[in-house]
C-alpha cells in the first residue's frame, strides 16, 4: 500500500481505527492484545472446521453416505460465527496499531484472498442444492477444492502478516 | 546462549542443542514454514474435535448421528494431531533452552497432557457405546468429556498464543 | 467417572506444580512512550528465531559500561531486508533505535540499527503485538 503526501479517504479512515478507545486500551495492553489474538485462532478454529468439513463432504471425502447440502446447511451457523469472530477480532487487532498493517505488503492480498474465499464458500451453497443433477456436482466439487485451497492462502499470508 | 546465573536442565539442554533443534533454530525458512504448519493444524485438528464435541452436545450436525460423525471426523482429527506434534515438537526443541521456564508453555503442556488422558479414557469407556446412544441426547458422560475437550483444546490455543508475550 | 476424576486431577496438579521461574522472559514487552538510541559495541550476536538478539556494550559518559540485549526479527525477516549474519561482527560500533521495555530490563525492541557501513536496516520484530512504528513516518497532514 502506497504512502502519499494527501492520504486518500480509505487510508485516513483505516488509519483512524487506532484513535479509538479500543484501539488505544489493546495498544498499552499486552495480555488483552493478546487475548484478542487468542480469540481470533479460536475463531480460525470454528470458521477452518465448518469450511473444511463442508468442502471435504462435497468432495466424497468425509460423510459419505450423507446429501452434502444438508451437511452444508447444518454446518453453516458455525462458518459464520466462526468467521464473525474472526472479523471481530481482526478490526481489533487492526485497531491495536493500523499503520503496521497499512504498510505490511501482504495485509491487502490477505483481504483478497478472504474476499475470493468469502465469494467460494458461498457460491456453493445454491449450487451444491441441486445434488442430482451431474453437472452440479462436478461444479460443486471443483469449488469445494478451490474453497479448501483459498482458505488456506487466507491463513498462509495471515501468518506471514507478522513474519516478514 | 545462556545467561549467566540460569542453569538449563540437562535434558533439555540436550534437546536445545540437537542438530535438528539448531537447524530449525537458526533457519531463515523452516521455523516459520513450521509455525504457518501449526496454525493449519489448528484448523485441522482444533476444528474436527470441535465440530465432534459440538455433535455429542447435540448443537450440531444433529441429523447425523454421534457415530457417524465421529467415524468420519476422527481420522481428519488424526491428520491434525500428527501436523501439531510434528511441528509443536520441533518449534518447542528450537526454543525449549530459552522457553522451558515460560509458565505458559508449562501450562499448555500440562493441558495437552489433560487432553490426551481425556480422549483416551473416553475411547476406552463411555465412547465404545456409543452406537447405542439414544436418539435424544448422548449420555452424561459423554456430553462431560465434550465440554471438558473444548474448554482445554481453546485453553491449548490461548496459552500456546501467550508463550510468545511472557 | 470418579477415576475419570482423579487421574485428570492428577495431571492438572502436576502441570501446575513444575518451578516457574519467571525471571527471565522469553520476549519482553516494549513501551511505545520511552524510545531510546543506543550505541555500543557489539559482544555477541543470537542469529535465531523466533527473535535475534544483539548484545551491545554500552559506555556512558561517567564511563561506566553496562550491557544491553537488543531484539530483533528472525533470521528470515532480517535476511528479506537485505541484513545478513556477515554485515556484522564481534567488536563492531552499532547504532539501534528502539523501544524500552516495560519490565525496566536491559532489552529493547531494536525497530532500527545502524551498520558500521553506514546501512540501516530495520531490525523490528513485525506483527508483535507490541507498539506501531511510530517513527515509520511523519504524522500525516490532516485532510
Amino acid at each position: 500500500m502506497l504512502i502519499t503526501e494527501t492520504p486518500s479517504v480509505f487510508e485516513n479512515l483505516f488509519l483512524s481505527l487506532g484513535d479509538t478507545g479500543v484501539g488505544l486500551f489493546l495498544a498499552g495492553s499486552t495480555a488483552s492484545f493478546a487475548a484478542v489474538e487468542s480469540l481470533h485462532l479460536l475463531g480460525l478454529a470454528l470458521l477452518g472446521g465448518a469450511a473444511l468439513v463442508t468442502d471435504l463432504t462435497v468432495l466424497r471425502v468425509v460423510f459419505r453416505r450423507a446429501d452434502p447440502a444438508r451437511i452444508a446447511a447444518a454446518l453453516f451457523p458455525l462458518l459464520l460465527i466462526g468467521l464473525s469472530i474472526m472479523v471481530v477480532s481482526g478490526v481489533l487487532l487492526v485497531s491495536a496499531g493500523p499503520l503496521k498493517y497499512w504498510l505490511n505488503p501482504l495485509f491487502g492480498p490477505k483481504l483478497l484472498a478472504l474476499l475470493f474465499a468469502v465469494v467460494a464458500q458461498f457460491l456453493l451453497y445454491p449450487i451444491v442444492l441441486k445434488w442430482n443433477v451431474q453437472k452440479s456436482v462436478n461444479l460443486s466439487k471443483v469449488i469445494a477444492a478451490a474453497s479448501i485451497l483459498i482458505w488456506i492462502t487466507v491463513a498462509v499470508i495471515g501468518r506471514w502478516v507478522g513474519l516478514i | 546462549m545462556i545467561q549467566a546465573g540460569e542453569a538449563i536442565p540437562p535434558f533439555i539442554s540436550v534437546i536445545y542443542n540437537s542438530p535438528l533443534a539448531t537447524h530449525v533454530r537458526e533457519s531463515e525458512i523452516t521455523f516459520p514454514l513450521l509455525q504457518t504448519f501449526h496454525v493449519l493444524g489448528i484448523l485441522l485438528m482444533v476444528g474436527s474435535i470441535a465440530i465432534v464435541d459440538l455433535r455429542i452436545l447435540g448443537v450440531v450436525l444433529k441429523e447425523r448421528t454421534a457415530a457417524e460423525v465421529g467415524k468420519s471426523l476422527l481420522p481428519v482429527t488424526w491428520v491434525g494431531f500428527i501436523v501439531m506434534f510434528l511441528s509443536g515438537g520441533s518449534l518447542f526443541a528450537a526454543q525449549s533452552g530459552k522457553i522451558y521456564d515460560n509458565i505458559f508453555l508449562q501450562v499448555k503442556l500440562g493441558l495437552l497432557l489433560f487432553a490426551a488422558l481425556n480422549v483416551v479414557i473416553f475411547h476406552a469407556t463411555t465412547y465404545r457405546s456409543i452406537a447405542s446412544w439414544p436418539v435424544e441426547g448422548a449420555p452424561r458422560s459423554a456430553k462431560a468429556a465434550a465440554v471438558l475437550s473444548l474448554v482445554v483444546w481453546a485453553a491449548v490455543v490461548v496459552t500456546g498464543r501467550y508463550i510468545a508475550y511472557y | 467417572m470418579k477415576l475419570r476424576a482423579l487421574v485428570l486431577g492428577l495431571a492438572l496438579t502436576a502441570s501446575v506444580a513444575a518451578p516457574a521461574s519467571a525471571h527471565h522472559s522469553f520476549a519482553a514487552m516494549y513501551d511505545a512512550n520511552r524510545p531510546i538510541r543506543l550505541v555500543g559495541r557489539l559482544t555477541s550476536v543470537e542469529w535465531t528465531n523466533p527473535h535475534s538478539y544483539f548484545h551491545l556494550e554500552v559506555r556512558d559518559a561517567q564511563g561506566r559500561v553496562t550491557t544491553w540485549a537488543c531484539e530483533g526479527a528472525g533470521p528470515g525477516a532480517l535476511s528479506r531486508r537485505g541484513f545478513s549474519r556477515s554485515d556484522i561482527s564481534v567488536g563492531d560500533t552499532l547504532v539501534v533505535d528502539g523501544y524500552l521495555a516495560k519490565s525496566g530490563g536491559r532489552i529493547i525492541d531494536a525497530r532500527r540499527i545502524t551498520l558500521p557501513d553506514g546501512r540501516s536496516v530495520s531490525g523490528g520484530t513485525p506483527g508483535d503485538g507490541g507498539p506501531g512504528d511510530a517513527a515509520a513516518r511523519a504524522p500525516r497532514p490532516q485532510a
